[in-house]
């Protein structure tokens, strides 16, 4: 089993009560991280290990103009294993967990799929399609089995 | 989460159109079944019978009120895959097979869930035109 | 003179001592006798000592830790797992307990930072001694023997543990106030329709009639839930940072976030008694430290 330990020399303090008299008290070790909040740090270590050059974080950054938006219609490009297309339904932003569910009709059935964005297999997402006009509301659940429902993507593409 | 009582459609060209599961196989009675699960079934709703059909297919033809054992191929409830992928279909369907779990039909006819190859149900993988 | 007795031979004890011809002044010794053997003191079961030998033991301390929030790691398999991340911040040893001394050999650390105005004399007295700040959190961890100790004043670092081992979490879980059985206890409750009133979520019957005519202790019933201490056994470790001064643990961790927490090796994996050592005699042996 691995440990370390280390040794510092400590700076004595020297602190008075008000009501007592003086009292040895050592200084605390010097902060980690210089001081930063640790989700803070493990958040932008996951992003620089995960997503490098900050292309997955751009797509579901508030700030850019063409960022992912429910009803685009993507396609996922894997590493291992046959692009998926679909329309957007939802994007969940929850950091390095973030994902996006995607729906498309293979064969007449429909097929929902939520995507963990940042998966190491994960390439990049293309964007097909956007709609001229985008439907109301950030989550589009309701258009399943309505006459809003998505059509065969892989048919129409 | 198919159980007692749920309605699958069959997706093969076995003649059953709709059936009912009746039994979860070699799980404990509060377990229901996922895909890739072995299931008995009562076919509920089948093609009828047409002079047309020849050779093995017909031999291998279900009638309404059939018992057979069948293979669940997809589910409306969400599958989570080990990369953190959730698969969700719109219905629950099943592939009927023998006792040696070969399929009774020769056609799968629309979409089946990937993980059927780990349960090594390598033949209704092949058959089926798109894989999930 | 022997007596054949269920077939076998018994030599009286009379006889044993008697002066056979040829064998002046020697006794003939029986043959079943058994030599006297000095087995010391018995061991008082109930006593700590005997307590210490019946339980589960590491070799070495483990640490505490703050758990901060969770997160997901994707592993080498291209697996997504969900972690809690957990920060070892100002870990300090801060004394060690000797059988001599306590009865046990255990070593107490300390974690965070407390302002002194905040903390008693007595515990100051405590910290200087050990050379180290004011901690916020205090706990100590038995070890098997006095090969775990650790000199207070060492800081110890998340590189403790190592990828791939498991660890046992021992935290204080969050409180739920005054619980029904049905949230407490899984209970079923009552009906909802069919004619009942007011006892849709109760626990029902307690027990018989007459004949114990009382309840018998440990009956779940409603009452507080939560803030108790809980562990939770064999944790994989997925990442460790001693440097940033944090690891992760595969999957949830009871409290809430900002709570210290205990964190030690896997005690039903890497745990053993001190009984059952090849070292024999090991209770002798731990007097004389």
């Amino acid at each position: 089993m691995l440990c370390s330990f280390s040794s510092q020399t400590r700076r004595l303090l020297l602190r008075s009560f008000s009501t007592s008299r003086n009292v040895h008290i050592f200084e605390q070790l010097p902060p980690k991280r210089s001081g930063e909040k640790l989700m803070s740090y493990v958040k932008n270590a996951q992003y620089q290990r995960l997503d490098p050059n900050g292309s997955k974080r751009n797509l579901l950054s508030a700030e850019n103009s063409s960022r992912l938006r429910a009803d685009d219609i993507v396609t996922i490009i894997y590493k291992d294993q046959k692009p998926i297309t679909g329309q957007i339904l939802a994007i969940k932003r929850q950091g390095i967990s973030s994902n996006i569910l995607i729906r498309n009709k293979v064969g007449g059935v429909g097929v929902d799929i939520s995507v963990p964005l940042f998966h190491p297999n994960i390439l990049r997402v293309d964007i097909v399609r956007r709609p001229i006009k985008y439907r109301p509301r950030a989550k589009h659940y309701y258009i399943k089995g309505s006459r809003l429902d998505v059509g065969d993507i892989n048919k129409t593409h | 989460m198919i159980y007692l009582k749920t309605m699958l459609k069959v997706i093969d060209n076995s003649g059953a159109e709709l059936a009912e599961c009746i039994k979860v196989l070699r799980k404990s009675p509060k377990n229901c079944a996922h895909v890739g699960d072995k299931i008995v079934v009562v076919v509920q709703d089948a093609k009828p019978l047409t002079s047309q059909i020849t050779g093995a297919a017909a031999a291998n033809r279900v009638k309404r009120g059939d018992i057979c054992r069948a293979v669940v191929v997809r589910t409306r409830s969400p599958i989570q895959r080990p990369d953190g992928t959730v698969v969700k279909f719109d219905d629950n369907a099943c592939v009927l097979v023998n006792q040696k779990d070969e399929p009774i039909g020769t056609r799968v006819s629309s979409v089946v869930a990937r993980e059927l190859r780990k349960k090594s149900f390598n033949k209704i993988v092949s058959l089926a035109p798109r894989v999930v | 003179m022997s007596l054949s007795f269920f077939g076998c031979t018994v030599f009286r004890r009379m006889e044993s001592t008697m002066k056979i011809a040829g064998f002046s002044n020697r006794q003939i010794i029986s043959p079943g006798a058994i030599p006297f053997i000095n087995s010391g003191e018995p061991l008082i079961q109930k006593s700590p000592e005997a307590r210490r030998m019946r339980k589960r033991l590491l070799e070495r301390p483990g640490l505490i830790a703050v758990k901060r929030g969770m997160t997901c790691y994707f592993d080498n398999k291209g697996r997504r797992i969900p972690a809690t991340v957990l920060e070892v911040d100002q870990c300090e040893v801060l004394q060690n307990k000797t059988v001599k001394k306590n009865g046990y050999y255990a070593v107490q650390m300390g974690a965070g930072f407390r302002k002194p105005e905040n903390e008693t004399k007595s515990m100051l007295g405590h910290y200087r001694e050990a050379k180290v700040s004011p901690k916020a959190f205090v706990a100590e961890f038995e070890v098997k023997s006095k090969d775990g100790l650790i000199p207070p004043g060492t800081e110890i670092k998340a590189d403790r543990f190592k990828v791939g081992q498991l660890v046992d979490v021992i935290s204080h879980c969050k409180g739920k106030g005054f619980a029904g059985g049905m949230k407490r206890w899984g209970f079923h409750g009552g009906r909802a329709t069919h004619g009942v009133s007011l006892s849709h979520r109760t626990i029902g019957s307690t027990g018989q009639n007459t004949d114990p005519a009382r309840v018998f202790p440990g009956k779940k019933m409603p009452g507080h839930m939560g803030d108790i201490s809980h562990t939770i056994f064999n944790l994989e470790v997925l990442d460790v940072n001693a440097e940033k001064g944090y690891f992760l643990v595969k999957g949830c961790v009871s409290g809430s976030n900002g709570s210290y927490i205990k964190v030690r090796d896997a005690l039903k994996s890497y745990g053993s008694h001190i009984i059952s050592d090849k070292s024999s005699s090991g209770a002798s042996k731990e007097k004389e430290n």
